[in-house]
Order: structure tokens, then sequence, then C-alpha cells
């Protein structure tokens, strides 16, 4: 077994977090409770002396008094804890939003809709090879059809219907797929856990 | 003013796609004829899943995931949280909303509150069932997951930006018997919601049916406007397809300039 104090709080709370796939119980709400503790008491420090502690001495030390406009717009967030001005906080909301909608628009639009679709342009018959063909037919009938199953202004009946189907099904195959990789990407970390309890902490194995 | 080589038909495409929302957004503001939007399957069962629970006598779960403001399936989230927040005021359920980020949090919070003004039950607005966790994936999912095995909620929405910790949610609430709604666009995240949950909205289902439930006409307007960009994308890919069989790329380079 290990002597070094600190593999055998890992190995507890571990336990004590694996513990809550039998029953709700103490050792899993002291873990949990530490954790989300732990976090938020590193979350504290890091705004402190990433963002703070920084902006007070851009703006008292360096004199770049710009800087207090975002802390003013920042600040308006708290007016909701005043009665009579808890409408203010709504235009710091409104500024965030806006911003996060303007930036993923002009970021997402090529690369994940224009360039996707450009991809697709391929050959639906490939002289000397089967398999490309086969390949590229089910792929641009795979990409056409899981786009017209995503049309809500369409009634999926008759021949809409079944390219909707078709569409469903392609779908299917894909998140079957996506979900067979994950479970066993997840069955890699609770052997990683498992090899940490039995090697690490028993040295069980090597 | 040059456009950046690579980027010019994603310019002329976007600013068309613009104009075109902005007409589609102004005509259903004034109220004049636009596309009929069919109802999302999964959406009949938001009101079944908040009525299991009025009758359960225990309260539903919210998650509107743990993506930033930045991320178009949060935003999405916060108008079924509104819908899903009025239906529960109106039966005085509980519902406990779990955020990943202190910024979401006055936002879902200010969200829930409006729900229970605009049915008339102010008092009946509990603030301490609005909940920030972390800000730390797995430490949110940690406190989510003890909050749905103490809490023990009939319904579990899930809905929003997911990652890691969908499938944890979603056992979690299978293993406490809720019924289960998710959404999300995160393609890697589908398949766990729609193997473990109850119903699932599948990644653009998600947009639509907060379009759909709010009938706000900018969000309308933005659905029918995205609709006829899709149909434009599968005429391009057809196209595309078509001639690169016979071998011509025009096209393809076209839409790389």
């Amino acid at each position: 077994m290990s002597t070094n104090p600190w593999v055998w709080i890992q190995a507890f709370l571990t336990l004590a977090l694996f513990s809550i796939i039998f029953v709700d119980n103490g050792f899993y709400k002291f873990a949990e409770h530490a954790y989300v503790g732990l976090y938020a008491g590193y979350t504290v420090v890091v705004t402190w002396f990433s963002y703070i502690r920084p902006s007070s001495q851009w703006i008292f030390r360096d004199h770049k008094y710009h800087y207090i406009i975002p802390i003013i717009i920042g600040l308006l967030i708290y007016t909701r804890y005043i009665k009579g001005w808890a409408w203010v906080s709504r235009y710091n909301m409104a500024f965030m939003v806006g911003v996060g909608a303007g930036f993923v628009l002009a970021r997402d639009f090529k690369s994940l809709l224009l360039d996707q679709v450009r991809a697709t342009f391929k050959p639906l018959f490939v002289s000397g090879s089967l398999l490309t063909t086969i390949n590229n037919i089910v792929l641009v009938v795979g990409v056409v059809s899981v786009m017209w199953y995503f049309l809500f202004t369409v009634e999926k009946k008759g021949t809409a219907g079944t390219i909707s189907s078709i569409g469903r099904v392609v779908m299917m195959v894909a998140f079957g797929s996506a979900f067979g990789n994950t479970v066993m990407a997840r069955v890699s970390l609770f052997l990683g856990r498992l090899q940490f309890l039995l090697g690490d902490w028993l040295k069980l194995i090597q | 003013m040059k456009i950046v080589s690579g980027y010019v038909a994603a310019f002329w495409l976007e600013l068309v796609f613009l104009v075109t929302l902005l007409v589609v957004i102004a005509r259903a503001r004034k109220g004049l004829k636009i596309p009929e939007v069919y109802k999302v399957a999964g959406l009949d069962h938001l009101d079944e899943a908040i009525g299991r629970a009025t009758e359960m006598g225990r309260p539903v779960h919210f998650s509107p995931g743990i993506g930033y403001l930045d991320n178009a399936q949060t935003l999405a989230a916060f108008a079924i949280l509104s819908y899903a927040a009025k239906a529960c005021a109106r039966y005085d359920t509980p519902i406990i909303v779990t955020n990943r980020y202190s910024v979401i949090y006055p936002i879902t919070e200010g969200i829930v509150r409006q729900a229970y003004l605009e049915v008339g039950k102010p008092e009946s607005f509990v603030p301490d069932n609005v909940r920030f966790i972390a800000e730390d994936q797995f430490a949110y999912a940690s406190g989510v997951t003890g909050i749905m095995n103490r809490e023990r909620p009939a319904a579990n929405l899930l809905i929003g930006a997911f990652w890691a910790e969908s499938l944890i949610f979603a056992e979690v609430g299978n293993s406490v018997g809720s019924i289960q709604i998710s959404g999300t666009a995160n393609t890697a995240q589908i398949p766990f919601f729609v193997a473990a949950c109850d119903y699932c909205l599948i990644g653009e289902e998600l947009f639509a049916a907060s379009a759909y439930l709010s009938k706000d006409p900018v969000l309308m307007g933005n659905l029918i406007a995205e609709d006829w960009g899709k149909m434009v994308m599968i005429a391009f890919i057809l196209i595309g397809a078509i001639l690169q069989t016979f071998g011509n790329s025009s096209f393809t380079k076209l839409l790389a300039k």
C-alpha cells in the first residue's frame, strides 16, 4: 500500500465519488461539496489575480482610465440588488448576449457552414473505383437527407416524409457509432481510475 | 475596403441571408403572412413531463447546459426555460435551475422570476431554486448529480450545450425516475441523450423549439430564414456534386473565393 497521504486522499475521494453508484451517502456528499467548494475558492483567487487586480492596476498605477468603462458596465450587474434600479442590469446582459451572438455569426458562418457544404461536393461517379462512388453517394445523400430532416417549414408527408426518414436513419447510424466510440473512451477513463486504485494506492499491480 | 481572400463568398451569402432574415422578421412583426412552422415532436411532451411532476408533487429540474453566452444553444435554452417556468408557475410546481456560469445565473433567475410574474404568481417564486453551482465542468456535474439525487425531480429537462457531463446527468435522472427531455446541438452528445432520455430534441430542433414556444417574431423569422438558407445549401450541394461528377469544379472554386 502507498504511504503517500495525498494518494490516500485521492483514493478516498475516488471511492467516495464512485459510491453514488449504489446510494446517495455522506461520503459522496462530502466529496461533492469539497469539489464544488474548492473550485469556488479557486475561482475567487483566479478572478482576483487575473481580472480584478490587473484591471485596477491598469487604472490606478498605469493611469489607463479608459479601462473604467468596461468595469462600470460590469458593475451594472449588481444593480439588480437595488430596488427600483434592477432594470439597469439588463443592459449589461443585453450587451453580453449581443456581443456573443455577433461573435458566433462572424466566426461560424464560413467554417461551420460554407466550408462543410463545399466539402460535400463529391463526384457521384468515380471511374474505376466502385467503393469511392458508393462512399460519395452515401455522403451526398446522407447530408442532403439530414438537412431535409431539419426543415421546419416543410410538412413531412409523402416524398418529403421519405427523405426525412432517410435522414433520421442516417443520423441514428451516426449516433450509434459515436455512442460506441465514446463508451470505449469512458471505459478507458474508468480503467485509469482502477489502475490508480490497484496500482498507485494498493500496489497490487505494477 | 477589401474583403479578405477566402471570405468573399461567405460575406455575400451572409449578407443575403441577413437581408432575408430582416425582411422575414419585419413581416412577422407586422403580422403579415409568413410560412407555417410545424411543431417539433418532442415539444408535446414538455407539458406532459411538467404535468407528471405536478401529479407526483416533485420538482422539475432544468439545466441550460454548460455553454457560455456566445453559444446559440444557451440562448435557445432561455426561451424553453421561460416556457417551462411558466408552466411550473401555473401548476405551483417547483422548478430547480442549475447554472454553471455566474454570468448566466442572473439571466436564468430573471427568466424564472419573470415567468412567475407573467402568470400572476410572483409570490410563489423561490429565488433559492435557481442555483449557481460551479464554473468547473465536473464540479458542476458533481453538484447537479447531488441535487438530482437528493431532490429527485420528477422531470429532468436538459436543454442547451452539453459536453462530457451529458450522460452523467441523463443516467442520474434515469436512476431517480425522472421523465427526461433533452435537447442539444452538440453532435457528440446527442447519441447519449437519444439513448438515455425519454425524448430528445436533436440538433437544430432545439432552436426550432425555442422559436415555436416563444412565438417571438424575431425567433420565428430567424427559423424561417434559416430554413430557406438550408434549402439553398441543399441546392448548392446537389449542383456542386453534379458538376463535380462531370469534372467541373468551377462552383467549388467560386464558393472558396
